[in-house]
């Protein structure tokens, strides 16, 4: 038998678990954290399957609840403590990052850590082991090296704050004719009432802020491997905080992903997009899926106040002119275009003349906006490409 | 680890075969001294996790059946009425009192403790059973909010009494209705499924220790697959247990030759018409063939 975990350290996991469940529905209050901290103060816990029985016990109160909570316990459990300590069966661990390319099965914490452990094997050298990173170095590092499943965890959840952060737009109109206060004739004449119809309280109209619409199209190719998990991320966030977003993956192939994305169970948010995942992180058609989007979807999806952005590193096989020509017509029909590139923070290599190449350099003169977004920093550094 | 080890071997003794997290989960009912919220389809058990619990610890049962209408005073206490009237007539005979006739007939003697009160005024702890809660209505799944916080009952003649032992309470449901967010809270929650094959077997042979072990593999095998079935009312263990014994009976060795017999006992199984209908004897052999995996 293992050494149980100190009981600090399991409390402080804990409470990542509890907010976890509680963005999957479950009820968790006061009273559930106090009970939880009881039960994990009796001999009880001693491995992975007291636990396991025990929090059950604690955080589900339906047969809904039950049946999910086992998968969003390994989800959590199997990523953070170590393997050695788990006495559950092990999950299968053959999902490697080569393993991926048969599907985007990692949308999931555990997976998107495994393919991060995964990679830590072929570059510790590079990387300082062990705890946490320091949080501004994590905000600036790449989101390659990123190998530490803690840190990885951090830049989660830093990427769903971001993507909640987006405040509203305020009304163009407001910003434009801000000269001076606007009475509110309707509120003040309703005021007046207890002054005997004298306007004595004067109301004035307050900017209302109306919901931003987003467009969002995600490259999901091969070489955006390391970095399409966390935009598909982001882009979850941005979908649940703003009504009017909706989403598409693309690699050799064009998929609306806008619904599932609205989806807040993790669990069934993955589901449906093994379900949609045939041929992802294979080869990329940018031009190609960009085309049959403004031949499918640009109609309906885009109107003069969609900000879209496009998350992919450029790298297209099809010919350069007709990527530009594509581009053209989304910057028509939109508000504004960003293209957030994740290579663009790299450091550059030497200038080349390849067609990948060539496509970017025409596509770039055409956006309102050419960010990147391979660290959080950079990510954070987006803001204004949020505003109208 | 010890603990829920123990308790799970004084389960086995007592009759009742619980898995880990069944073991762990009443460790830490007791522990905790928490209710427990066992939920799951009627015969899946629940019930008996309380019987077996009470034998296991050597202590007593007080069971409290829910049912619509079931009021505080079929589940808490109740005057003697009968016995309160001829002491009234006795003592008017003798000239006693108002005061004193009222002292004397609310007082414990012309009190009939009900489960709710037996539980909490017991000399040991003892395991509380709350059957079917979701039978019972929401009024009186309120007031048991009450009890089940403070351990204590006031009844306005007496006073308030407040429990000698904090009694270990087991709530089954059959989730006919939702039950308050508010009882749930204040609950350990376990679902109890339907056993898998090995534990069925397990439970056949430790309940019905004479039956052949071949039978008792045949007999699981028969009703996991009827599980698996659309059927309106699904065989629980209790009716696996029923049927076993019934094949004991009927001096049955082997199911795949004995279509008749399984015709005649299909009672004990399938309880409604329209599963015995689809029961046909086409359907019996396919269900009763081992080899023939569906």
């Amino acid at each position: 038998m293992k050494d149980p975990l100190p009981v600090a350290q399991l409390q402080q996991r804990l409470m990542g678990f509890a907010q976890l469940l509680r963005a999957e529905g479950f009820t968790v209050n006061a009273s559930t954290l106090r009970l939880t901290h009881e039960v994990i103060c009796t001999n009880a816990i001693e491995n992975r399957l007291t636990l396991h029985a025990s929090l059950r016990s604690v955080f589900c109160q339906s047969r809904k609840e039950w049946d999910i909570f086992t998968e969003l316990f390994n989800g959590y459990w199997l990523t953070t403590v170590n393997d050695s300590q788990t006495d559950l069966p092990a999950l299968d661990r053959q999902q490697t990052s080569a393993g991926l390319t048969s599907g985007l099965g990692y949308f999931s914490e555990t997976q998107a850590q495994q393919v991060a452990n995964s990679e830590s094997a072929d570059s510790q050298a590079d990387v300082a082991g062990g705890g946490a990173s320091d949080s501004r170095v994590l905000a600036q590092r790449d989101f390659r090296f990123v190998f530490n499943a803690n840190d990885m965890r951090q830049i989660e959840q830093s990427i769903d704050v971001i993507a909640k952060k987006i405040t509203r737009r305020t009304s163009r109109r407001y910003r434009i004719a801000n000269k001076g206060r606007q009475l509110d004739l309707r509120r003040t004449s309703r005021r007046s009432l207890q002054y005997n119809g004298w306007t004595f309280d004067l109301a004035y109209r307050t900017p209302k802020k109306s919901p931003a619409k987003f467009l969002l199209l995600l490259d999901v190719s091969q070489s955006m491997e390391v970095y399409s998990y966390l935009f598909l991320r982001f882009a979850r966030g941005l979908s649940q905080k703003f009504q009017h977003t909706d989403a598409f993956a693309f690699h050799t192939d064009l998929v609306p992903i806008g619904d599932e994305m609205k989806e807040k169970n993790t669990a069934r948010l993955e589901q449906k997009l093994k379900n949609l995942s045939t041929g992802w992180l294979g080869g990329t058609k940018i031009a190609q899926s960009l085309s049959d989007f403004n031949q499918r979807f640009a109609r309906t999806t885009i109107s003069r106040q969609t900000i879209v952005l496009i998350f992919s590193d450029g790298y297209d096989s099809g010919s350069p002119e007709y990527l530009h020509e594509q581009v053209l017509q989304i910057k028509k029909q939109c508000r504004k275009l960003v293209w957030v590139n994740p290579l663009l923070g790299r450091d550059a290599g030497p200038p080349s003349d390849l067609p990948i190449e060539r496509g970017m350099k025409m596509v770039v003169p055409e956006l309102d906006m050419y960010a990147s977004a391979h660290s959080l920093q950079s990510l954070r550094e987006l803001a204004p490409a949020f505003s109208y | 680890m010890q603990d829920i080890e123990q308790l799970k071997s004084a389960l086995l003794s007592a009759g009742y075969v619980a898995d880990d997290d069944l073991g762990t989960v009443l460790h830490l009912s007791r522990a905790l001294q928490r209710p427990l919220l066992l939920e799951g389809d009627a015969g899946v058990g629940k019930t008996a996790v309380a019987q077996a619990l009470a034998d296991a610890q050597n202590t007593s049962l007080v069971r409290l059946q829910c049912y619509e209408g079931l009021d505080v005073s079929t589940a808490l206490y109740e005057w003697n009425y009968q016995k309160q009237l001829m002491s009234i007539r006795l003592n008017e005979a003798e000239g006693a009192s108002a005061q004193v006739l009222e002292q004397k007939i609310f007082s414990e003697n012309y009190l009939m403790p009900r489960p709710l009160l037996q539980a909490i005024t017991a000399d040991k702890p003892v395991v509380l059973l709350i059957d079917e809660i979701d039978r019972a209505d929401d009024e009186f799944e309120a007031f048991l909010l009450e009890v089940l916080a403070d351990f204590q009952i006031t009844i306005p003649e007496l006073g308030t009494i407040n429990a000698t032992h904090i009694p270990q309470v087991i709530l089954t449901s059959n989730a006919t209705r939702d039950l308050s967010d508010a009882l749930r809270r204040r609950c350990l929650y376990h679902f109890v499924d339907y056993p898998d094959a090995v534990k069925e077997r397990e439970i056949l042979t430790q309940q019905l220790p004479r039956l052949d072990t071949q039978l008792a593999g045949s007999i699981v095998e028969f009703v996991q697959k009827l599980r698996r079935e659309h059927l309106k009312k699904t065989p629980g263990v209790a009716e696996t247990l029923d049927w076993a014994a019934a094949l004991m009976q009927m001096q049955v060795s082997d199911l795949e030759h004995s279509l008749q017999e399984i015709e005649a006992s299909l009672g004990c199984l399938l309880k409604t018409r329209a599963d015995l209908e689809l029961a046909d004897t086409d359907f019996l052999k396919t269900l009763s063939n081992t080899g023939n995996q569906q």
